[in-house]
């Protein structure tokens, strides 16, 4: 299969390189920026294009993979599965639950499998945790504490310091937490956000929620875009038979520089040294929804989910009260 | 010398308290009470003093102050009945379970010209002291928020008894934190957001589990989980955690991670132990020498007053499911 890349930032290009591990093959990269789309071109000897619209047009581009800034995320799969092309686009799916609602439903209409990221469930860490909460050793689980984040993000045209655009860590990165937390423990009924959304003197986020899951635990989430180190995880699961933690900063390599730090921190998923990236499995996911031949839209609900909790998490910060879910995905 | 009197042992801080007392040169306890006499003579008898039949024959003319330890509910008609016979009073936290009683004591106090203070220790923890020394520096800035735990293990008897405790975890444990935050930002709490539950302990019915939300009056964003979620397997008893976000920087602070790590084969237990400054014998000090110097102690009645307040508006946030404000 071949693959077209919009949005040639560092996720399109990791993506890139995922997708060529996969076996697949990029053909063409398009970016609103030449120099940026050229870049990842080159690695690919793919095709370089700033109007991306050209490349829902080819007849042998199979996939389509969105890594733009999360406002065009879902106009852009919208498009994509309505040219018949299968589509992995990276998270927040959309930046409004309307958006998203549209994109889903345009992709069951196409009947073909649209997939937004879940990598963050593949991190080995909070894998590892599922599998212990499952084993039912820690009794029913109570309460839950998911601390997450580091520096600032950069991104194209520093695009995530317009919180209009990039809804700030309570949207960009409490979204993964809410997805965990619905994946392993069931869907969230409520939600109460408090955040800070700062732009001087410099740009500083720091989101914290707590949400009750139905005839479930207590979590209390916490996402940051205001360290000045790398991707820190940290997680506590407690039950009442016993109580599952984990700590990024406890890990197995550690190596410090005497060269002052590295300006560009990663806002993306944290590095671990397991053989088989969070991303490989998120790709491996998406292609195996391909070969089953229908649109997975039990994903692309939770998905949608996510990013309906994440909004309600925006409107309790702005409002300081909390926020009821309703049930399903299209409420 | 200053002679002190403790007033119940059904608080397991009593144990405490009491070897501090002991330990300090100008200080001797002359007494103790408790209302479960069998409780209050095993005390007498560890700490080498003697137990006294009722409240007021312990306040008798040769004891200057109280410590009362005495079960959440009951601070109220201790601490009154301390004030009427002219005592220096350190009351336990939290200082009442209602913002009526914890008024009524303050006002007790006051009219009686006895001291009273709240037992607040982590205000005289050495690393807390730093951290707010360090905050008041500006070393990193503006602050903007604190995400805050004071988790727990299951203290179970009284403690999950609301009759008697007033709450559960939400109640034993959010007081410290707010206190702190007040101490070292020197603003007040304005609002909470809390919900809480019964979720990890069967056959109790109170709260183990708080996560809570508060602004302060400079803006402040606050998060805070108040519980009893560390197991019985728990390497320590629980913790006090603040980070705080600034304008130059975070820091964070774990107010008693100052710990070996024990790794016993004779139980199969992984255990830490303590070995940095003792925060209760500094309190204890501070105590003494409020009596002595019949001074206010540094953390007064008002002071628990206002937790009292904030704990109390939390309970009303969580019933209500909505920010209320204090």
């Amino acid at each position: 299969m071949n693959v077209a890349i919009v949005g040639c930032g560092t996720l399109g290009t990791l993506h890139a390189q995922t997708a060529r591990a996969c076996g697949l093959r990029v053909l063409a990269c398009g970016d609103t920026s030449r120099p940026r789309a050229k870049a990842l071109a080159k690695t690919h000897r793919a095709d370089a294009v700033t109007e991306v619209d050209s490349l829902f047009a080819r007849d042998d581009v199979d996939v389509v993979v969105i890594a733009t800034p999360t406002p065009s995320h879902a106009a852009l799969a919208t498009v994509a599965v309505r040219a018949g092309k299968h589509v992995f686009c990276e998270a927040p799916f959309a930046r409004t639950s309307a958006e998203g609602r549209k994109a889903a439903a345009a992709a069951r209409k196409a009947n073909v499998t649209l997939h937004v990221s879940v990598a963050s469930r593949y991190l080995p860490e909070l894998a590892a945790i599922e599998e212990q909460v499952a084993s039912g050793q820690f009794g029913e689980i109570g309460f839950v504490k998911i601390v997450w984040g580091g520096a600032f993000p950069k991104g194209a045209a520093n695009w995530y310091r317009d919180y209009e655009q990039s809804g700030g860590a309570a949207f960009d990165l409490l979204i993964h937490e809410f997805d965990w937390i619905e994946h392993v423990f069931g869907p969230i009924e409520s939600v109460f956000c408090q955040n800070l959304l700062r732009r001087k003197p410099v740009p500083l986020d720091y989101a914290m929620a707590t949400v009750k899951v139905k005839n479930g635990p207590i979590a209390q989430l916490i996402a940051s875009w205001a360290h000045t180190g790398g991707y820190r995880v940290k997680t506590e699961v407690c039950g009442d038979k016993g109580m599952i933690a984990f700590d990024s900063e406890d890990g197995p390599v550690a190596v410090s520089t005497r060269k002052s730090a590295s300006a560009h921190v990663s806002p993306y998923l944290p590095e671990r040294l397991v053989s088989e990236s969070p991303h490989l499995k998120d790709w491996k996911c998406f292609l195996k929804g391909i070969a089953s031949g229908h649109p997975d839209s039990l994903a692309t609900n939770a998905a949608l989910r996510a990013v309906r909790i994440a909004e309600l998490a925006l409107r309790s910060a702005k409002s300081g009260k909390q926020m009821t879910v309703s049930d399903g995905a299209n409420s | 010398m200053v002679r002190i009197g403790i007033m119940s042992f059904a608080h397991m801080h009593a144990y405490s308290y009491a070897a501090c007392v002991n330990a300090i040169d100008d200080a001797v306890l002359t007494a103790v009470w408790d209302d479960d006499a069998k409780r209050g003579r095993a005390a007498a008898k560890e700490f080498g003093t003697e137990f006294r039949k009722s409240a007021p024959k312990l306040l008798g003319p040769d004891i200057d102050a109280v410590i009362v330890c005495s079960e959440n509910v009951k601070h109220r008609d201790t601490v009154e009945m301390a004030a009427a016979a002219g005592k220096w009073i350190l009351c336990e936290k939290p200082l009442a379970t209602t913002v009526a009683d914890a008024k009524a004591m303050v006002t007790a106090c006051k009219k009686a010209k006895v001291g009273l203070g709240t037992a607040f220790p982590c205000r005289y923890a050495t690393t807390l002291i730093d951290a707010r020394r360090r905050i008041r520096s500006g070393e990193i800035g503006t602050l903007y928020a604190a995400a805050c735990t004071n988790n727990g293990q299951f203290p179970g008897g009284w403690f999950a008894d609301e009759a008697l405790a007033g709450g559960g975890a939400t109640m034993d444990h959010t007081v410290h934190v707010v206190d702190l935050l007040r101490w070292i930002t020197g603003n007040e709490f304005t609002r909470v957001f809390c919900e809480k539950g019964n979720l990890l302990h069967k056959n109790i019915n109170t709260d183990d589990v708080g996560s809570v939300h508060l602004e302060m009056d400079d803006g402040l964003k606050v998060s805070h989980v108040a519980s009893w979620n560390r197991p019985k397997s728990f390497p320590t008893w629980g913790d006090v955690t603040i980070e705080f976000i600034g304008s130059k920087g975070v820091m964070n602070v774990d107010a008693f991670n100052q710990k070996l790590d024990l790794y016993r084969d004779q139980d199969k237990r992984h255990e830490w132990a303590p070995w940095g400054d003792d925060s209760n014998r500094a309190l204890i000090e501070d105590f003494v020498n409020s009596v002595r110097d019949r001074r206010e102690p540094s953390v007064s009645g008002v002071d628990g007053l206002r937790a009292v307040e904030i704990t109390v508006a939390a309970y009303a946030s969580a019933k209500k499911g909505a920010m209320v404000r204090i």
